[in-house]
């Protein structure tokens, strides 16, 4: 008995699965994501500034006091430096633990807007000349990775994929 | 013929000045005033390239050449060289050290990405002959 059930229920589920109503389906879960997508991503992303990040965050400043409200199109989180050099990170801000001179001058050759280094790692002096010396603000957060990234999403910020013009 | 030409030196394993000869290629294509998309591929080439000396190659130098038609980065090394240019051209293929890797380098991703950005790629390496790359950027194309 349970065993007949348990067939024809799949069989039901199987004959629902058949096309062209999974056509169908797929059409109108696409067109549900498209219209999710629009309102979820793109039409309520914001351009922000590194003031709104400092504030977002809970950051210190060490680089860029004087330019806080230079906007960010966009957010980006990589240890890795090559994640920085490939795809188009210009204006971005980028979160990351790799707290090292070299993170500096990566991002620089990227042309992101801020650097921010998560989990409260402190710049040496040369990273905050060099960050200094190039006009790329840098900040340092409390925050995790995670909950740094979630954070700014939740104000607005998106990732690059979704970028606003530059 | 090169109208501007600029020459800066790289010393192998030199993580506090690496990657500054590509950050002055950097300001000195925008203080021309190139547009921003090729001024970050010619960018990234060029760092790609002399992280790659500092940390694979040996001591070598990184030259600027601006032409009437094109800008040519020549970065070439007295290192130990390449031995196998396709396999050292492959996503993912690397024989960085856990040092590098500490700095965030090392996802084998440097000579696919300079690829990538360039008009033309010309390596010349071997076995204990040096390395020497040569990445062309058209002008006329924007
Ligand atoms: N100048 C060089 N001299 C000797 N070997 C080199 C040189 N450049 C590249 N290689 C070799 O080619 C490999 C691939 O280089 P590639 O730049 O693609 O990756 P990577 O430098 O290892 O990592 P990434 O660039 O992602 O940080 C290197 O790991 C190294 O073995
Ligand atoms: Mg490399």
């Amino acid at each position: 008995m349970l065993r007949a059930s348990g067939l024809s229920r799949a069989k039901r589920a199987k004959k629902r699965r058949r096309p062209p109503g999974s056509r169908v389906g797929k059409t109108l879960l696409a067109l549900f994501n498209l219209g999710f997508y629009e309102k979820g991503n793109a039409i309520e992303r914001k351009v922000i500034t590194v003031s709104d990040i400092r504030e977002v965050l809970h950051a210190e400043i060490f680089s860029g006091e004087d330019r806080v409200n230079a906007p960010v199109t966009a957010g980006t989180a990589s240890d890795l430096m090559s994640d920085m050099l490939t795809g188009q990170n210009s204006g971005v801000v980028l979160m990351t633990g790799l707290c090292n001179v070299q993170t500096i001058r990566t991002a620089v050759i990227a042309d992101v807007a801020a650097v921010v280094l998560v989990r409260a790692k402190r710049p040496t002096r040369e990273m905050i000349l060099q960050a200094r010396g190039h006009g790329l603000a840098l900040l340092s957060t409390p925050f995790t990775m995670f909950t740094a990234c979630g954070r700014l999403f939740s104000k607005g910020l998106r990732g690059v994929e979704l970028k606003a013009p530059d | 013929m090169a109208e501007v030409s600029k020459r800066f030196f790289i010393k192998a394993r030199d993580f506090v000045r690496a990657g500054e000869g590509a950050i002055q290629v950097q300001g000195l294509l925008k203080s021309i005033g190139y547009g921003a998309d090729l001024i970050r591929r010619i960018s990234i080439c060029a760092y790609e390239a002399e992280m790659n000396v500092v940390m694979h190659g040996g001591d070598g130098e990184l030259l600027l050449m601006i032409e009437p038609h094109r800008i040519v980065l020549e970065v070439n090394d007295h290192g130990p060289g390449i031995q196998d240019i396709e396999l050292a051209l492959q996503e993912g293929y690397s024989t960085a050290t856990p040092e590098h890797r500490e700095m965030g380098f090392g996802a084998g991703m440097g000579l696919p990405n300079i690829k990538k950005n360039a008009d033309s790629l010309d390596i010349q390496s071997g076995n204990g002959e040096g390395t020497c790359l040569t990445i062309g950027f058209r002008l006329d194309a924007g």
